[in-house]
């Protein structure tokens, strides 16, 4: 039998030298990119499983062992798995890195390759949100992480704002697959002024990590 | 469409966000009841008042829900439920 | 010139050089220095010519106000000097002026004013009106300002920022500052908007002693450091305001953020509480002449020496009305300025401490006096001055006359968010009389003067918006309120307007040239409202927005009797209140757009891309425009087809056919599982939307597809009709999920089943059938459907797989002669088969029995009260109706009408809507949307085409499909 070496292909290309790449469900994935920088980063996590589930009561269709986020906007994340809280009925799950598929109930609906997964991270994440969004990313008295659904770059996107302490700021950010060329372009001329480079899977995976771990 | 809405799950959001839905007419009518008039009047009548009306709001570039508001159409701000002119 | 340059208010750096050009002088300005003062500092005084008169101008006010100081700066045209900091390099050049500002040929202009009266183009020129067409070149020439090159780029760089905001704060002067600090205080988010290079307002360079004995600008100074530490405000300088709305919406630009001086962002704030601080500027003098160069308002002449250490002029009159025009005459003479005389509007309530440091500088103060009119010719020589009745005179030798009425409040951000404004006797400004909810005004713009009472009063604002942001301040705000009661209040203005023996060459407006003379005309014309005189006589139409004549044509209109008002009445204000580029409202310009999954396989296959809506599409791949050879290859052996643009959806759950029932015209209770249903679906007037099919996938599980275009507002449009029901459903979109492959042609299957295990025969996978297996060992979904009229197959391909599966397909068509076909083909090739495209084949009034498809309608199932079944009803035998019918030419050989082209007999009655060669029929075939009578086969139709000169092109209702009718092909 001949080896699988069948690729698949991420919506978002970034221009930058890989140092460091990996194949996983084959998707290429990039660890590391020669010469990151020291922040801002763009990260691309569009391979990362996400399931978009719909449920009355949304509890129930959780996957066992997750917590819910029992209001909209609200965000749990259990070791590298995160869920948001959409709606009433509606939340999203993330699984980031090495850790096993979920599996998809009828409520679920696989949407992995609906839509584009990104990170920015690090000092200036949220000047360059701001050229792009007008939507309060970093309003006071909300507990983080938390989950904005609004327009970015004048697209629909779930945004998710994992941690904004100094230095450690990570931005989610995910929307239709197609928008992949155009809306890695914004963000790169957004973050130009600030030296923005992409970075690979580990930097997200490190600073995921490390995050600030609220209540 | 400089004002905000507020979307019952994403909270004040500028009103680019959303796409209106019309003035609230209640549910579809009963077709066993309906005559060509009274299905003419829903769909394609409104009050058109100057003041206080319910209508439905999407909003599309976040959440994806159908909600209502009572909005003042002369002022174009929104009317909290509670208060006395917000009568559907 | 030598600067002052031991001043501690100066914002330059007299020791850093800037050198620039002007015309073809070689000059130089220092660092900190605006376009205009670089030029004055280098003795320009003429810096253009005016509008209509050709009259000269020059530097009058520093912030912009008037059109005077308009240049071209390296080729961009109508840049205010004023508000445009220098760079090094810059190539400045006058406006308006041949050979230029100071000697200009078309100076005679001036002398020709009485040609040109209130309302001269609407009154003049329209009859007989064959002059107009040779006026309008001549006076494009003579009249304007500045000329602008058709393929103009803008340049400098664009960008937008929407910073997050609890409070915004428009004018960074005490009050603005004040008020900021305040809410900063309380842990709120400040935006601050300054449209100077720097915080401080009116009161930053002033040397004045406020009542704790210090001097203003060094409290000023305290002030601006204080909001710089704060890390809770946000300044943003060289930012003026664009507009302000409701719901607390502020938007402003700001200029040069780089050394590019036409770097611009666009800004857009909402916050919860919206302080207005903006001040005031100066009302203008009207006298003769007024604004001969030479002519400026005291704050113009107090900053160039303040804080750009440049001395005005050697002898000075002035003629003000209010005391920081007494503070600035004191002030330069202690500079160095000559002071003629001092004429002041006001007979008393002038500040004692000034008056005495007139006359201990042994100035000549003449109370009650004012300018009447200036002397000289192309810069002020001599200067008389009168008594209020006009009856004591004297002329006075000057270089400068330092002339103001007093001050006028800005007011425009208020108005436009919605404040009612009323004339206010004491202070003679126009005041809110009810601001809306959630906007303050502070400072100035009140009237106070009191460096401590503006102070108070921003904090005060302040306080108030911290109130408004929910933390309750009810008792600081009684305290304050209490305590800024105790501090001067607002300040008498002077009531002044215009001086005796003025009107002819007394300009009310700078920009468009208007006299009080042409106000008189329109007055005299029967216009009484100063809203109607503005746009008559044109005053305050220009790109100074009003600054100048703003304040003055209200006042003077309902001085002269004429208005039917009791109280003077303001006139409109409108955003922009501050001009600029139109590319920066455009900002970042993003244009986002979508790509297939294999958008790049598509352009490096030669495919010619083009936006169809949000995404890129190929319309073809080769040069012809008819696409000829990938038609014939689709007819004749396999094409391929990217077609991942169709909506997809997953609705799922317990009443998801109730929600299918509900949208589609079709019965939804019966699709089975192996096979894709086709339906339609209808707005409420029975009009054909959208249509594509629906496979059940699973129990109470649906996969659909809908056209690109109705992709963006299914789950919109399902949501919405389904909003009163509280059904349990789900609904997933997809479209992007999937790549769709349209593999077409009669070898279609063949090139198939060299790539899947599954069996793919008729017999095992049918036409409309629909089946889930692998390709190259990924899963996906597969319909049998005939849009093009050959064997097809629809692959659903997940879209990371996509490039994978479609490189897979034109491997293994090679030896078929597989290739790729664009939107044009397609078209064609569904032409040739009738079937309709949805906004080509229908239309707004277009209903489902129009087109044909009535037959998709299910009448029986009023249960689900589904969209558009009313109106179908209705609609069934409606007459008078367009209906869809097939063509062909009369003359086989003629070319196929435009699409569009209108079918006529005696009216019109219907139109083309596609028209194309076969190829394959080897004659033209067309749809087209034409009244019922005109509709059965055989009718003849007209068609009248652009450009057909009148003779009508023939054809004939023929009956669809034009290719294998019986639809063999699909089922092969």
């Amino acid at each position: 039998m001949k080896p699988d070496n069948r690729l698949r292909q991420s919506p978002v290309q970034l221009d930058g030298r890989p140092h460091r790449t990996l194949v996983r469900d084959h998707w290429p994935v990039v660890c590391e990119y020669a010469d990151e920088g020291d922040g801002p980063w763009l990260v691309d996590l569009s391979h990362c499983q996400r399931i978009d589930i719909q449920a009355r009561p949304l509890a129930a269709m959780i996957p066992e062992g997750l917590p819910e986020p029992e209001a909209p906007g609200e965000v749990r994340i259990q070791d590298q798995s995160l869920i948001t809280r959409m709606g009433k009925a509606q939340a999203c799950l993330w699984r980031f890195g090495q850790a096993a598929a979920f599996p998809v109930g009828f409520n679920g609906t696989e949407i992995t390759e609906a839509t584009l997964a990104l990170a920015i991270l690090g000092r200036h994440t949220f000047a360059i949100a701001e050229k792009l969004s007008s939507l309060d990313l970093q309003a006071p008295g909300r507990s983080l992480p938390r989950l904005y659904q609004g327009p970015f770059a004048q697209v629909p996107c779930q945004l998710v704002v994992l941690d904004a302490a100094a230095g450690r700021e990570m931005l989610l950010l995910s929307c239709s697959r197609g928008y992949g060329r155009d809306m890695v372009g914004a963000i790169t001329n957004a973050g130009a002024e600030f030296n923005l480079r992409p970075a690979g899977e580990d930097r997200f995976m490190r600073m995921f990590e490390n995050r600030e771990k609220g209540a | 469409m400089a004002f905000t809405i507020t979307c019952p799950i994403c909270g004040p959001r500028s009103g680019y966000e959303f796409r209106y839905g019309g003035q609230d007419k209640g549910p579809r009518p009963d077709p066993a009841e309906m005559t060509p008039e009274t299905w003419c009047d829903y769909v394609h009548m409104t009050d058109s008042c100057p003041g206080v009306q319910k209508e439905w709001w999407y909003h599309r570039a976040g959440c994806g829900i159908w909600f209502t508001i009572y909005r003042d159409t002369t002022t174009n701000l929104e009317v909290s439920p509670d208060s006395p002119e917000a009568v559907a | 010139m030598i600067r002052l340059n031991h001043l501690p208010t100066l914002r330059i750096k007299p020791g850093v050089p800037r050198s620039f050009t002007y015309g073809r002088r070689r000059l130089q300005g220092v660092e900190g220095d605006t376009v205009a003062t670089a030029l004055f500092a280098n003795g320009v005084r003429v810096f253009g010519r005016s509008l209509k008169y050709h009259r000269p101008r020059g530097l009058y006010s520093l912030d912009g106000e008037s059109s005077n100081t308009l240049v071209n700066v390296d080729g961009v045209p109508n840049v205010c000097a004023e508000t445009t900091l220098l760079a090094d390099g810059m190539c400045v050049a006058s406006q308006n002026a041949f050979p230029g500002p100071d000697f200009d040929a078309l100076g005679f202009m001036d002398a020709l004013s009485w040609a040109m009266p209130a309302g001269f183009y609407y009154r003049m020129l329209h009859k007989p009106a064959r002059l107009w067409p040779l006026a309008v070149p001549v006076i494009r020439k003579m009249a304007g300002v500045g000329t602008l090159a058709p393929d103009f780029q803008a340049p400098g760089r664009r960008d937008e920022i929407y910073p997050a905001a609890d409070v915004c704060v428009i004018g960074a002067g005490v009050a603005g500052m004040s008020a900021a600090l305040a809410a900063a205080e309380a842990g709120l988010r400040v935006v601050l908007f300054e449209s100077r290079p720097w915080p401080g307002g009116a009161f930053e360079y002033r040397p004045g002693a406020a009542r704790d004995g210090v001097a203003c600008f060094q409290k000023t100074a305290e002030l601006a450091a204080a909001v710089k530490a704060s890390p809770h405000i946000r300044l943003f300088l060289n930012a003026p305001v664009i507009g302000v709305y409701s719901n607390g919406l502020v938007t402003a630009f700001q200029r040069g953020r780089s050394p590019h001086p036409f770097d611009e962002r666009y800004i857009e704030v909402r916050a919860a509480s919206v302080v207005v601080a903006t001040g005031c500027i100066e009302r203008p003098l009207l006298f003769e002449h007024n604004e001969r160069p030479g002519v400026m308002q005291a704050g113009c002449a107090h900053r160039l020496a303040r804080t750009w250490g440049i001395l005005p002029g050697r002898t000075a009159v002035f003629s003000v009305g209010h005391d920081p025009g007494l503070e600035a005459a004191v002030d330069l003479f202690d500079l160095g300025v000559e002071i003629a005389a001092v004429a002041d509007l006001r007979q008393d309530g002038l500040d004692p401490a000034l008056v005495d440091a007139l006359s201990r500088r042994r100035i000549p103060l003449l109370r009650g006096w004012s300018a009447t009119k200036a002397h000289g010719r192309r810069r002020v020589a001599k200067v008389t001055l009168a008594g209020a009745n006009g009856r004591f005179r004297k002329t006075l030798d000057c270089d400068l006359l330092v002339a103001s009425a007093g001050f006028t409040p800005v007011t425009g951000p208020l108005t436009l968010a919605g404040a009612k404004l009323a004339f206010d006797e004491r202070t003679g400004f126009f005041l809110p009389t009810c601001l809306p909810p959630r906007v303050h005004a502070a400072g100035r713009i009140t009237g106070r003067q009191d460096w401590h009472a503006v102070a108070a009063s921003g904090r005060l604002a302040g306080l108030c918006a911290i109130q408004d942001n929910g933390i309750d301040q009810t008792a600081a705000i009684g305290e304050l309120a209490d305590a800024l009661g105790s501090l001067p209040g607002p300040v008498r203005g002077a009531k002044f307007v215009i001086a005796p023996d003025s009107g002819k060459k007394t300009f009310i407006c700078f920009d468009e040239d208007a006299t009080v003379k042409n106000v008189d005309q329109a007055m005299a014309k029967g216009f009484n409202v100063p809203e109607l005189i503005k746009r008559f006589a044109s005053v305050g139409t220009g790109p100074g927005q009003g600054g100048i004549p703003g304040h003055n044509l209200p006042l003077y209109v309902h001085q002269s009797g004429a208005s039917p008002d009791a109280q003077p009445r303001p006139t409109t204000v409108r955003a922009p209140l501050t001009p600029t580029f139109l590319a920066t409202y455009a900002g970042a310009r993003l244009d986002m757009s979508k790509r297939t999954p294999i958008h790049d396989l598509q352009v490096a296959a030669g495919g010619r891309m083009e936006r169809l809506g949000v995404w890129h599409r190929a319309r073809r791949f080769s040069e012809d425009v008819h696409s000829r050879e990938e038609i014939l290859s689709v007819r004749t052996a396999v094409g391929i087809l990217d077609a991942s643009t169709l909506g997809k959806f997953r609705i799922f759950g317990p009443d998801a056919v109730k929600v299918l029932d509900r949208v589609y015209v079709g019965d939804m209770t019966r699709v089975p599982r192996t096979r894709a249903k086709y339906s339609a679906m209808c707005n409420e007037d029975g009009c054909l939307i959208d249509d594509g099919v629906i496979v059940r996938t699973g129990d109470n599980d649906y996969y659909l597809t809908t056209s690109t275009g109705r992709a963006g507002v299914t789950v919109e449009w399902i949501r919405y009709h389904t909003r009163f029901d509280d059904w349990d459903f789900g609904i997933v979109n997809l479209t992007d999920a999937y790549g769709v492959i349209n593999l077409a042609g009669p070898e279609a299957r063949a090139v198939l089943q060299r790539v899947t295990d599954a069996d793919v025969s008729n017999e095992a996978f049918p036409f409309m059938g629909y089946r889930e297996f692998a390709v190259g060992e990924v899963p996906l979904r597969a319909m049998r459907l005939g849009f093009v009229g050959e064997l097809s197959f629809e692959l659903h391909v997940p879209a990371s797989w996509m490039a994978y599966v479609w490189n897979l397909l034109m491997d293994a068509g090679k030896d078929f002669g597989i290739r790729p076909f664009g939107l044009e083909a397609q078209n064609t090739l569904r032409l040739e088969k009738g079937h309709v495209i949805i906004g080509s084949e229908s239309e707004q009034r277009t209903t489902l029995h129009d087109v044909g498809l009535g037959f998709l309608w299910h009448r029986d199932k009023p249960w689900a009260r589904t969209v558009g079944d009313a109106a179908l009803r209705q609609t069934e035998h409606q007459p008078g109706r367009l209906k869809l019918v097939g063509f062909r030419m009369a003359d086989p050989s003629a070319s196929p009408p435009r699409d569009g082209s209108v079918i006529v007999d005696r009216r019109i009655r219907g139109y083309v809507c596609t028209a194309r060669y076969s190829v394959v029929l080897k004659e033209p075939v067309g749809l087209a949307l034409v009244e019922d009578d005109s509709s059965a086969k055989g009718a003849p139709l007209a068609i009248y085409e652009d450009g057909c000169g009148g003779r009508l092109i023939q054809a004939v209702v023929t009956e669809t499909p034009f290719y294998d009718p019986e639809g063999l092909r699909l089922r092969l």
